[in-house]
Protein backbone atom coordinates (compact mmCIF):
# COMPACT_ATOMS: atom_id res chain seq x y z
CA UNK A 1 0.00 0.00 0.00
CA UNK A 2 2.92 2.21 1.04
CA UNK A 3 4.54 1.82 -2.20
CA UNK A 4 1.73 2.57 -4.57
CA UNK A 5 1.41 5.99 -2.50
CA UNK A 6 5.35 6.65 -3.18
CA UNK A 7 4.52 5.65 -6.31
CA UNK A 8 1.76 8.25 -7.11
CA UNK A 9 3.56 11.20 -5.15
CA UNK A 10 6.65 10.45 -7.33
CA UNK A 11 4.47 10.90 -9.77
CA UNK A 12 2.65 14.02 -9.45
CA UNK A 13 6.12 16.00 -8.74
CA UNK A 14 7.15 14.68 -12.60
CA UNK A 15 4.21 15.71 -14.26
CA UNK A 16 3.96 19.72 -13.37
CA UNK A 17 8.02 19.89 -13.87
CA UNK A 18 7.88 18.30 -17.77
CA UNK A 19 4.36 20.84 -17.91
CA UNK A 20 6.88 23.75 -17.36
CA UNK A 21 9.80 22.66 -20.04
CA UNK A 22 6.76 22.59 -22.28
CA UNK A 23 6.02 26.04 -21.82
CA UNK A 24 9.52 27.34 -21.60
CA UNK A 25 9.86 25.53 -24.86
CA UNK A 26 6.98 27.16 -25.83
CA UNK A 27 8.11 30.57 -25.11
CA UNK A 28 11.75 29.85 -25.82
CA UNK A 29 11.97 28.19 -29.46
CA UNK A 30 11.65 29.80 -32.23
CA UNK A 31 8.56 29.16 -34.62
CA UNK A 32 11.08 27.66 -37.38
CA UNK A 33 12.40 25.23 -35.20
CA UNK A 34 9.48 23.38 -34.88
CA UNK A 35 8.01 23.92 -38.12
CA UNK A 36 6.53 20.70 -39.45
CA UNK A 37 6.10 22.92 -43.13
CA UNK A 38 9.60 24.09 -43.18
CA UNK A 39 11.08 20.50 -42.05
CA UNK A 40 8.55 18.92 -44.81
CA UNK A 41 10.32 22.01 -47.83
CA UNK A 42 13.71 20.42 -46.30
CA UNK A 43 13.11 17.18 -46.86
CA UNK A 44 11.86 17.11 -50.55
CA UNK A 45 14.82 20.02 -51.27
CA UNK A 46 17.17 17.42 -50.59
CA UNK A 47 15.07 14.47 -51.93
CA UNK A 48 14.54 16.22 -55.37
CA UNK A 49 17.99 16.57 -56.05
CA UNK A 50 17.70 12.77 -57.06
CA UNK A 51 16.35 12.52 -60.41
CA UNK A 52 14.07 9.50 -59.25
CA UNK A 53 12.35 11.23 -57.04
CA UNK A 54 11.75 13.69 -59.35
CA UNK A 55 10.29 11.04 -62.02
CA UNK A 56 8.23 9.55 -59.21
CA UNK A 57 6.28 12.49 -58.40
CA UNK A 58 6.41 13.51 -62.19
CA UNK A 59 7.98 16.80 -61.78
CA UNK A 60 9.26 19.17 -64.53
CA UNK A 61 12.14 21.39 -63.62
CA UNK A 62 10.39 24.47 -63.63
CA UNK A 63 7.42 23.21 -61.47
CA UNK A 64 9.84 22.04 -58.29
CA UNK A 65 11.79 25.89 -59.10
CA UNK A 66 8.38 27.29 -58.63
CA UNK A 67 7.68 25.36 -55.58
CA UNK A 68 10.98 25.37 -54.05
CA UNK A 69 12.22 28.83 -55.66
CA UNK A 70 16.37 28.70 -56.84
CA UNK A 71 19.27 26.37 -55.46
CA UNK A 72 20.66 29.82 -54.20
CA UNK A 73 17.44 30.44 -52.26
CA UNK A 74 18.78 30.75 -48.67
CA UNK A 75 15.52 29.71 -47.22
CA UNK A 76 15.89 26.61 -47.65
CA UNK A 77 19.91 25.89 -47.45
CA UNK B 1 -6.66 18.14 -12.17
CA UNK B 2 -4.72 14.98 -14.07
CA UNK B 3 -6.98 15.47 -16.68
CA UNK B 4 -6.59 18.96 -17.13
CA UNK B 5 -2.70 18.09 -16.82
CA UNK B 6 -2.86 15.21 -19.64
CA UNK B 7 -5.08 17.44 -21.73
CA UNK B 8 -1.93 20.61 -21.50
CA UNK B 9 0.85 17.95 -22.36
CA UNK B 10 -0.85 17.47 -25.64
CA UNK B 11 -2.30 21.18 -26.13
CA UNK B 12 1.47 22.35 -25.64
CA UNK B 13 3.66 20.24 -28.06
CA UNK B 14 0.99 20.57 -30.20
CA UNK B 15 0.92 24.29 -29.89
CA UNK B 16 4.45 24.22 -30.89
CA UNK B 17 4.04 22.35 -33.79
CA UNK B 18 1.32 24.36 -35.99
CA UNK B 19 2.34 27.70 -34.40
CA UNK B 20 4.41 27.97 -37.21
CA UNK B 21 2.14 26.61 -40.05
CA UNK B 22 0.10 28.48 -42.06
CA UNK B 23 -3.97 27.81 -41.75
CA UNK B 24 -4.37 25.79 -44.30
CA UNK B 25 -1.14 23.50 -43.43
CA UNK B 26 -2.73 22.89 -40.31
CA UNK B 27 -5.70 21.86 -41.27
CA UNK B 28 -3.98 19.28 -43.48
CA UNK B 29 -1.91 17.99 -40.79
CA UNK B 30 -5.05 17.41 -39.32
CA UNK B 31 -6.77 16.02 -42.00
CA UNK B 32 -3.83 13.40 -42.72
CA UNK B 33 -4.47 12.68 -38.68
CA UNK B 34 -8.19 12.17 -39.04
CA UNK B 35 -7.38 9.84 -42.14
CA UNK B 36 -5.51 7.47 -39.64
CA UNK B 37 -8.03 7.37 -37.13
CA UNK B 38 -10.65 6.77 -39.76
CA UNK B 39 -8.74 3.79 -40.96
CA UNK B 40 -8.64 2.05 -37.26
CA UNK B 41 -12.04 3.45 -36.82
CA UNK B 42 -13.72 1.80 -40.45
CA UNK B 43 -12.44 -1.41 -39.83
CA UNK B 44 -13.82 -1.62 -36.28
CA UNK B 45 -17.61 -0.59 -37.73
CA UNK B 46 -16.35 -3.46 -40.18
CA UNK B 47 -15.81 -6.01 -37.26
CA UNK B 48 -18.79 -4.94 -35.41
CA UNK B 49 -18.03 -2.47 -32.91
CA UNK B 50 -20.68 0.21 -31.92
CA UNK B 51 -20.07 1.65 -28.86
CA UNK B 52 -19.68 5.19 -28.08
CA UNK B 53 -15.76 6.50 -28.74
CA UNK B 54 -13.93 9.31 -27.02
CA UNK B 55 -11.65 11.52 -29.54
CA UNK B 56 -8.63 13.77 -28.99
CA UNK B 57 -6.07 15.22 -30.84
CA UNK B 58 -2.34 14.98 -29.91
CA UNK B 59 0.74 16.33 -31.62
CA UNK B 60 1.40 12.36 -33.07
CA UNK B 61 -2.11 12.94 -34.49
CA UNK B 62 -5.34 11.85 -32.51
CA UNK B 63 -6.02 9.29 -30.18
CA UNK B 64 -9.45 6.90 -30.02
CA UNK B 65 -10.02 5.31 -26.80
CA UNK B 66 -11.09 2.07 -27.91
CA UNK B 67 -11.26 -1.29 -26.09
CA UNK B 68 -10.28 -3.84 -28.36
CA UNK B 69 -10.46 -6.65 -25.77
CA UNK B 70 -13.53 -7.75 -27.25
CA UNK B 71 -11.40 -8.28 -30.76
CA UNK B 72 -9.71 -12.12 -30.87
CA UNK B 73 -5.68 -11.11 -32.07
CA UNK B 74 -6.14 -11.49 -35.53
CA UNK B 75 -8.36 -8.42 -36.17
CA UNK B 76 -7.19 -6.61 -33.61
CA UNK B 77 -3.66 -6.99 -35.60
CA UNK B 78 -5.87 -5.51 -38.59
CA UNK B 79 -7.46 -2.84 -37.00
CA UNK B 80 -4.20 -1.54 -35.86
CA UNK B 81 -2.69 -1.77 -39.21
CA UNK B 82 -5.59 -0.23 -40.68
CA UNK B 83 -4.22 3.47 -39.85
CA UNK B 84 -0.94 3.52 -41.44
CA UNK B 85 -2.67 1.95 -44.78
CA UNK B 86 -4.81 4.73 -45.24
CA UNK B 87 -2.01 7.43 -44.83
CA UNK B 88 -0.51 5.24 -47.34
CA UNK B 89 -3.18 4.96 -49.07
CA UNK B 90 -3.97 9.00 -48.98
CA UNK B 91 0.09 9.15 -49.85
CA UNK B 92 -1.04 7.23 -53.28
CA UNK B 93 -3.79 9.72 -53.79
CA UNK B 94 -1.43 12.33 -53.21
CA UNK B 95 1.05 11.20 -55.38
CA UNK B 96 -1.81 10.64 -58.25
CA UNK B 97 -2.79 14.40 -57.61
CA UNK B 98 0.85 15.25 -57.32
CA UNK B 99 1.67 14.16 -60.76
CA UNK B 100 -1.32 16.29 -62.25
CA UNK B 101 -0.56 19.69 -60.32
CA UNK B 102 2.88 19.91 -57.92
CA UNK B 103 1.89 22.59 -55.11
CA UNK B 104 3.35 22.52 -51.83
CA UNK B 105 0.28 22.17 -50.38
CA UNK B 106 -0.77 18.43 -51.32
CA UNK B 107 3.32 17.40 -51.36
CA UNK B 108 3.08 18.85 -47.57
CA UNK B 109 -0.18 16.01 -47.13
CA UNK B 110 2.33 13.59 -48.89
CA UNK B 111 5.05 14.40 -46.17
CA UNK B 112 2.35 14.38 -43.28
CA UNK B 113 0.80 10.92 -44.39
CA UNK B 114 4.08 9.68 -44.54
CA UNK B 115 5.29 10.98 -41.16
CA UNK B 116 2.22 9.75 -39.52
CA UNK B 117 2.83 5.92 -41.04
CA UNK B 118 6.50 5.83 -40.44
CA UNK B 119 6.10 7.02 -36.91
CA UNK B 120 3.45 4.65 -35.95
CA UNK B 121 4.75 1.91 -37.29
CA UNK B 122 7.69 2.01 -34.77
CA UNK B 123 7.21 -0.86 -32.21
CA UNK B 124 7.12 1.92 -29.16
CA UNK B 125 4.38 0.87 -26.49
CA UNK B 126 0.99 3.36 -27.46
CA UNK B 127 1.81 3.19 -31.33
CA UNK B 128 0.04 0.73 -33.82
CA UNK B 129 3.49 -1.26 -34.79
CA UNK B 130 3.49 -2.10 -31.05
CA UNK B 131 0.67 -2.97 -30.58
CA UNK B 132 0.12 -4.48 -33.87
CA UNK B 133 3.21 -6.56 -32.89
CA UNK B 134 1.96 -7.54 -29.71
CA UNK B 135 -1.30 -8.66 -30.83
CA UNK B 136 0.90 -10.86 -33.45
CA UNK B 137 3.37 -12.48 -30.24
CA UNK B 138 0.27 -13.10 -28.42
CA UNK B 139 -0.93 -15.38 -31.21
CA UNK B 140 1.70 -17.88 -30.29
CA UNK B 141 2.48 -16.64 -26.39
CA UNK B 142 0.61 -15.59 -23.16
CA UNK B 143 0.42 -11.59 -23.38
CA UNK B 144 2.93 -11.50 -20.54
CA UNK B 145 5.01 -13.02 -22.22
CA UNK B 146 4.78 -11.25 -25.04
CA UNK B 147 5.51 -8.04 -23.40
CA UNK B 148 8.77 -9.13 -21.80
CA UNK B 149 9.74 -10.39 -25.68
CA UNK B 150 9.04 -6.66 -26.93
CA UNK B 151 10.77 -4.91 -23.97
CA UNK B 152 13.75 -4.93 -25.33
CA UNK B 153 12.50 -3.92 -28.64
CA UNK B 154 10.64 -0.96 -27.35
CA UNK B 155 13.41 0.36 -25.58
CA UNK B 156 16.08 -0.35 -28.99
CA UNK B 157 13.31 1.86 -30.84
CA UNK B 158 12.96 4.64 -28.18
CA UNK B 159 16.65 5.21 -28.35
CA UNK B 160 16.68 5.00 -32.17
CA UNK B 161 14.22 7.30 -32.73
CA UNK B 162 15.51 9.93 -29.93
CA UNK B 163 19.00 10.02 -31.68
CA UNK B 164 17.47 10.53 -34.72
CA UNK B 165 15.78 13.62 -33.51
CA UNK B 166 18.77 14.67 -32.43
CA UNK B 167 20.97 14.34 -35.42
CA UNK B 168 17.27 16.38 -36.76
CA UNK B 169 17.91 18.89 -34.38
CA UNK B 170 21.80 19.28 -34.91
CA UNK B 171 21.70 19.05 -38.69
CA UNK B 172 18.59 20.76 -39.47
CA UNK B 173 18.06 22.75 -36.32
CA UNK B 174 14.67 21.53 -36.30
CA UNK B 175 13.12 20.47 -33.64
CA UNK B 176 9.76 19.24 -34.58
CA UNK B 177 10.45 15.20 -34.53
CA UNK B 178 11.79 15.93 -31.26
CA UNK B 179 8.92 17.39 -29.95
CA UNK B 180 6.64 14.24 -31.31
CA UNK B 181 9.08 11.64 -29.90
CA UNK B 182 8.71 13.56 -26.00
CA UNK B 183 5.05 13.83 -26.54
CA UNK B 184 4.39 10.07 -27.45
CA UNK B 185 6.52 8.94 -24.16
CA UNK B 186 4.84 11.35 -22.09
CA UNK B 187 1.51 10.02 -23.89
CA UNK B 188 2.71 6.56 -23.22
CA UNK B 189 3.46 7.70 -19.43
CA UNK B 190 0.17 9.18 -18.64
CA UNK B 191 -2.78 7.20 -20.78
CA UNK B 192 -2.96 3.38 -19.29
CA UNK B 193 -6.45 3.08 -21.06
CA UNK B 194 -6.44 0.95 -23.99
CA UNK B 195 -5.90 2.86 -26.89
CA UNK B 196 -5.19 3.38 -30.73
CA UNK B 197 -2.96 6.16 -31.26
Amino acid sequence: MNKHRNCKKKRAFWLPLLLCFFCALALLIPRDATSLSKLSRRFFFHLFQNDTAKEVFGLEEAEWVFVFGNETDSVFL
Amino acid sequence: MKTLQSALFFAIPFFLLVRALTAIETVLFLLSALLHEAGHFLVLLFFGYRKKTAFSLSPAGAILAIDTTFLPYRKEILVYLAGPTFNLIGMGVTLLLLRQTFTFPLLYFFFCNALLCSINLVPIEGLDGYQALFSFICLFHTPEKAKQLLAPINALSCVLLLVASLALFVLEKNLSLLLLIASLLIEGKTKKATKIS
